[in-house]
């Protein structure tokens, strides 16, 4: 792997409690990374770090091989998107992103700086908005100025702080396609914090599960949804049923009125209700030893009612391994 | 509410265009007379040092107040006591503090006296009874009407700009002059105007710092109506004095809505 950021054992410890206990992490080039876990798991904070807006308790932040961790944020190559993007309100779309470029040392010429912008914006496709204020463009907009305004510096890492728990559900997935081939496209690595797993597993390469300043597993998505390595991973990512210590997705259970046979497992249940959601069936049902399960289905063969028994069974294979049980 | 404002302007108003009487008052003729007077270059002389006066006193206090009101700003949960602190000279009397000051500065006042008695001065310095003493005076009483307005303004700054600012690459002193500064445009209007005003009608300080020789326009309104026993001349000029009060606000009002 062509490691281009790596954080090693980085913590951060406050005074009340440690936000961050020792992670360590390794980011390719042009990797797009996520960074996922509830409110509170210690996320923000990393990126707060890795940005230089914090400093570390302790732990080493290497950009290329070369600790980064006594640097100021405005001598780091590393750009943030902002949750609420930071725009500036009393600056246009237009200065808002050359903000950067002026600071540069040796310093940009105008045109140079005009051109850039220019590039910026038509990558956002917001060209035309260049002489607007931040309060006269909407937030889909905002946010397509904080990433212009990141970009143009040519980071070699893009830190996203959430970006897009600011907009509506229907935006939201909108930008989040764009914001893939966004990626594609200029091949700037990007570290991705999030909170919501969908984003998570849709946009990444790779990411990583945080909880209480822990990371718990680094993957691919695939490889943390079908072998999490602990509860919380598997629970986080998606629903799990357990069927009697056995750890099973809902989309691998199947029904059967009659017992499947000793090459499947199976489950003995009663069926509490059948929801018909259109394109899939949430068939809920309780278990021998009380506990509630819930099965996918992509059709019902036969209809089933409440208290109807069934036996719910799955493939061994997709049992999966988690060392910790309830 | 309106006739309690209003009534008072008329009557000074209709004073400005009497004449005085021998001994204080007004008489009639009817005359334009008063503010012709108030032209005259000897009265040009004093109105100009006063709006130069205002004007420095109000910078100072821009000086001073900006660094103190944002670092009052940042400092947490040390704000209300801090604020508090600019808050308390109010609780004495004016003229009080304005002695108390001419008590340090005067020529066996606390400092001259500290300076002689550790020899590095052989006569005592003349901090007293000069404009800039007057300046002193001024800045020292008006401070906390820069303050509060520039702390209102910059307790309301997003914390996520200066992050954003030192994230783009600006250093700290850079991201005060292009992101602080800028953003703090209304509260810097509405200190200026709150020093610069009273400062323009001064006349305690620059009647007891300056010593009656920094004559400003304060002074000649307060002369007028009793020593000089010129009431109408006074009411001339003190209507000026509020006319070019609100040329001074209705100019910053303008340009502050410009800039924002």
């Amino acid at each position: 792997m062509d490691t281009l950021l790596e954080l090693r054992a980085l913590s951060k410890q406050f005074p009340t409690h440690r936000a961050v206990d020792g992670i360590s992490l390794s980011i390719a080039r042009g990797e797009f990374f996520s960074l996922v876990g509830p409110s509170g798991c210690g996320k923000t904070t990393t990126l707060r770090m890795i940005a230089g807006l914090d400093q570390p308790t302790s732990g080493e932040i290497l950009l290329n091989g070369q600790s980064v961790a006594t640097l100021p944020p405005y001598h780091r190559n590393v750009s943030t998107v902002f949750q609420n993007y930071a725009l500036f309100p009393h600056l246009t779309v237009a200065q808002n992103i050359a903000f950067g470029l002026e600071r540069r040392s040796p310093r940009v010429s105008r045109s140079a700086i005009r051109e850039k912008v220019g590039q910026a914006l038509a990558l956002v496709q917001l060209s035309g908005k260049e002489a607007r204020l931040p309060s006269e463009i909407s937030g889909g907009e905002r946010q397509r100025v904080a990433l212009a305004r990141s970009l143009v510096l040519e980071p070699e890492v893009l830190l996203l702080d959430e970006p897009l728990s600011a907009l509506d559900a229907k935006l939201r997935r909108q930008m989040r396609a764009g914001l893939k081939s966004l990626q594609r496209s200029v091949g700037i690595a990007f570290l991705f914090i999030t909170h919501d797993r969908e984003e998570a597993l849709s946009l990444s390469d790779r990411m990583a599960v945080m909880n209480r300043g822990s990371i718990e597993q680094i993957g691919t998505p695939r490889e943390l949804y079908t072998r999490p390595a602990t509860r919380f991973v598997a629970e986080f990512l998606g629903d799990v049923n357990w069927m009697d210590g056995a750890a099973v997705r809902p989309e691998a259970l199947r029904v059967s009125t009659e017992f499947p046979g000793d090459r499947v497992r199976s489950q003995p249940a009663t069926v509490e209700a059948a929801t018909f959601l259109g394109n899939c069936i949430h068939l809920h049902a309780r278990l021998a030893d009380g506990k509630n399960c819930t099965a996918e289905l992509n059709r019902m063969d036969v209809p089933l009612a409440p208290g109807d028994p069934v036996h719910l069974w799955w493939q061994p294979s997709d049992e999966l391994e988690i060392a910790d049980r309830p | 509410m309106a006739l309690l404002f209003f009534a008072p302007l008329l009557i000074v108003f209709a004073y400005s265009l009497l004449t005085r009487g021998t001994y204080g008052g007004v008489v009639q003729p009817w005359t334009i007379e008063n503010y012709r007077r108030v032209f005259d270059p000897l009265y040009a002389e004093i109105l100009w040092r006063s709006v130069w006066i205002a004007l420095v006193s109000t910078a100072f206090c821009l000086l001073l107040g900006f660094p103190l009101a944002l670092y009052i700003a940042r400092s947490g949960r040390r704000k209300t006591l801090l604020l508090n602190l600019v808050m308390l000279p109010f609780w004495t009397s004016f003229l009080i503090r304005t002695y108390a000051w001419m008590f340090l500065l005067r020529d066996t006042g606390l400092i001259n006296s500290l300076l002689e008695s550790l020899h590095l001065i052989r006569e005592p310095l003349p901090l007293l009874f000069n404009p800039g003493a007057v300046v002193l005076g001024l800045v020292y009483g008006y401070l906390p009407f820069m303050v509060l307005p520039l702390y209102a303004t910059l307790e309301k700054l997003d914390p996520a700009l200066l992050d954003a600012a030192a994230d783009l690459g600006a250093s700290p002193w850079i991201a005060l002059w292009r992101v602080v500064v800028p953003l703090s445009k209304p509260g810097i209007l509405a200190g200026s105007l709150l020093v610069f005003i009273p400062c323009l009608g001064a006349y305690l300080t620059p009647d007891l710092m300056g010593g009656g020789k920094t004559v400003m326009i304060g002074n000649l309104v307060q002369n007028q109506f009793t020593t000089a026993r010129d009431w109408p001349f006074g009411a001339a000029v003190s209507l000026l004095l509020m006319i070019l009060v609100l040329i001074v606000t209705l100019a910053l009002r303008r340009s502050g809505e410009e800039l924002l």
